[in-house]
């Protein structure tokens, strides 16, 4: 009872100092879950609470399949290759408050969309739950949609993979995190990213992305960031998949002709921005700068 | 080498002195002497190596050397200006001088999210991103959305609340939202801009230093086909005062519009200034939600609109528009009525409920209904022949 009282969600007397925000209730989580051809991917999240009353959340569409339902190509200016299509299976927001009426510290967002090559750029002849063709499809995504961002001084506006790790949820998956280089202080803000493989075409993508309200003088977070964690951890410990016969037949068939089944241990973050049209020299930008001045 | 012969370049009366190496003096008075023609980034340059006269503490643009320490303790520093840096050395005597100067573009870099900005908003996979825009120009895409956020902590999270509002404007889509994101003007501010007691944006005096930020996104973007200034809450302040600084130097902005999402200021200073840098609105201008003073400000403004060849509104949104002021004019008037209580007549709360039922006017049969009613009573030829009979 003390407890609600002391976190509820207004924020009447805001303030940058210490504490220990309170997010959403983990305990009382919910699971949704998707079939995907004869696969089910089920999550489990806690009820949608954002700060205010944007954005909406996004619970469950089919009632089936989802894969009979299409896909959305990613906007030009997110992916200018569109060699990927996504769609949107679950989006949900939460919000977390400091104690006494302190304000909206954080908000973390959670999105879990199922991808898959785009028209004309299919891979040929391979299955995703290959070691080897999981990690390039890893590779093609990240450089597709944050290879191309750049800040304003030419250096690669996004850093990933970071903090490699392999998961085990009974087919090869991985984490890591996404980190923006430019931001608004000596925090990165890391962009939390799970991936797995669900069919032999089909990624699951989870992206768990904070934004960051209260800062203090040295541009960190003012508060406890361990609740945010926590939150994202029982998100991708809620995650599981549960193989139909067909996909279990391809990944015992991938199991077989893959030496080692195993993802690498270690992934260095891609080399960006990735210059496609020959870049103005620094000297000349420079110079612009001076004329300007 | 002594220190003393340096030219001086600030604080030689007082404060500590800031002295430059002579092969440096040219170039820093080519410095002043663009701060002096009212070059903006030069006089900032100028003001920050000023500034060094009360020392390093507590400016976030001045950093010290990792590696290159002098004796006593006395430190190597690097002060970021706009596109320059500047090497400072503390010297024994304790002075500072200038020892280098280069180009260097990490300037807005030292500064945190504390200044009204332009940010590109985009989503991707439903999830906001902000970017800062380069040079605070809207992007040159036809019809593309610039939302004016009301006053907040973050880029972010105002960019996820503008997500919601800019929907509401007529043109905007979930579609054209989500897929080409929008451009965000961000206010910095602990607080709402305007509200019912500093309803006049004129007399706003906060937000001038984002009014201009914002004037000058809005001149450069003129070129841009049918730019769509959408403001949502206390942005409705910025927008009317930056419509205001390009109106008096003479900017058009033609095949542009605006629209104001729940202004918290005057929507009728907005449209007359709207007219006057020939943006073209649609019949629907401002969303003013329940407030009464907004929708008589919007009721005054309805004749130059209907005259304006750039203007869609017409008759029907002009009844629409000057019924939901008489409606709430009738609230007020007939709450304060009931709560005083005069109890021996009961007409006060006959016009409390018109005024509530006229309130909700907002659904379309009602306004549509209520339109055939008004059309009855008196019809635009009858009220048209009269007023010539009159004349």
């Amino acid at each position: 009872m003390l407890q609600a009282l002391k976190y509820l969600p207004y924020g009447t007397r805001r303030s940058d100092k210490y504490c220990k925000p309170q997010g959403p209730s983990i305990e009382d989580a919910k699971s949704y879950s998707y079939i995907v051809a004869d696969n089910v991917l089920s999550l489990k999240a806690p009820k949608h609470r954002p700060m205010g009353n944007v954005p909406k959340p996004l619970f469950s569409r089919a009632k089936g399949n989802e894969l009979e339902w299409g896909f959305m190509p990613h906007s030009k200016d997110a992916m200018p290759d569109q060699s990927w299509s996504y769609r949107s299976l679950f989006f949900a927001q939460w919000a977390f408050w400091g104690p006494w009426l302190s304000g909206c510290k954080a908000e973390l967002s959670a999105s879990v969309s199922l991808l898959t090559r785009s028209e004309g750029n299919e891979y040929k002849h391979s299955s995703l739950f290959h070691p080897k063709v999981f990690e390039s499809a890893i590779v093609d995504f990240l450089n597709s949609s944050y290879g191309h961002l750049e800040t304003q001084l030419g250096e690669a506006l996004y850093k990933a993979p970071v903090n490699w790790h392999t998961g085990n949820k009974g087919v090869l998956s991985a984490g890591f995190d996404i980190i923006k280089n430019e931001t608004s202080g000596s925090y990165d803000e890391p962009t939390r990213v799970y991936i797995l493989p669900i069919a032999e075409n089909h990624l699951v993508l989870v992206e768990l992305r904070e934004y960051i309200y209260s800062w203090n003088e040295n541009n960190l977070p003012s508060f406890d960031r361990a609740p945010i964690e926590a939150v994202k951890d029982s998100f991708v410990d809620g995650l599981s998949i549960e193989l139909g016969q067909k996909s279990l037949k391809s990944l015992n068939t991938a199991k077989r002709e893959s030496d080692s089944f195993q993802l690498t241990e270690n992934f260095a973050p891609l080399k960006w921005p990735n210059k496609t049209t020959s870049p103005v020299s620094e000297e000349d930008s420079q110079g612009a700068r001076l004329l300007s001045l | 080498m002594n220190a003393i012969e340096f030219p001086v370049i600030a604080g030689g009366q007082a404060g500590k002195t800031v002295r430059c190496n002579p092969d440096l003096l040219p170039a820093y008075q080519s410095l002043v002497e663009a701060a002096n023609r009212g070059n903006h980034w030069a006089r900032i340059a100028i003001k920050e190596l000023s500034a060094l006269t009360t020392g390093v503490i507590g400016k976030d643009n001045i950093y010290v050397h990792p590696l290159r320490k002098y004796s006593q303790g006395l430190r190597h520093y690097h002060v970021f200006l706009p596109g320059l840096k500047a090497e400072i050395r503390h010297d024994s005597n304790d002075q500072f001088r200038l020892i280098a100067l280069t180009l260097d573009a990490n300037y807005e870099k030292t500064k945190p999210n504390n200044t009204p900005a332009l940010y590109r908003a985009s989503a991707v996979r439903r999830q906001w991103t902000t970017t800062p825009a380069p040079d605070n120009r809207v992007k040159n895409l036809r019809d593309r959305v610039v939302a004016i956020a009301d006053a907040d902590a973050h880029p972010q999270k105002a960019a996820i609340v503008a997500s919601g509002s800019v929907t509401n404007a007529s043109e905007v889509g979930e579609r054209t939202l989500y897929r080409d994101g929008f451009d965000l003007h961000f206010t910095p501010g602990a607080s709402r801009i305007g509200g019912l007691f500093k309803y006049d944006a004129a007399k706003i005096k906060d937000t001038l230093g984002s009014a201009m930020i914002l004037a000058h996104s809005m001149a450069s973007a003129k070129d841009i086909e049918g730019v769509q200034w959408i403001s949502e809450f206390g942005g409705s302040a910025v927008l009317t005062q930056a419509m205001k600084i390009l109106v008096d130097r003479g900017v058009k902005l033609n095949s542009h519009t605006a629209y104001l999402y729940r202004p918290r200021t005057s929507p009728g200073d907005a449209v007359k200034l709207a007219h006057q840098l020939n943006l073209t609105l649609n019949k629907k201008f401002a969303d003013v939600g329940l407030s009464l003073r907004g929708g008589l400000s919007l009721a005054r403004a309805a004749g130059s609109r209907k005259a304006t060849e750039s203007d869609f509104y017409n008759g029907s949104q002009h009844f629409e528009d000057s019924l939901q002021g008489v409606g709430k004019v009738a609230t007020a008037a007939g709450l304060a009525g009931t709560l005083i209580g005069t109890g021996g007549s009961a007409a006060p709360l006959v016009i409390a409920i018109s005024g509530v039922l006229t309130q909700s006017s907002s659904s379309a049969s009602t306004i549509l209904n209520a339109y055939q009613m008004g059309r009855t009573v008196i019809s635009p030829t009858v009220a048209r022949k009269k007023r010539l009979s009159e004349a």
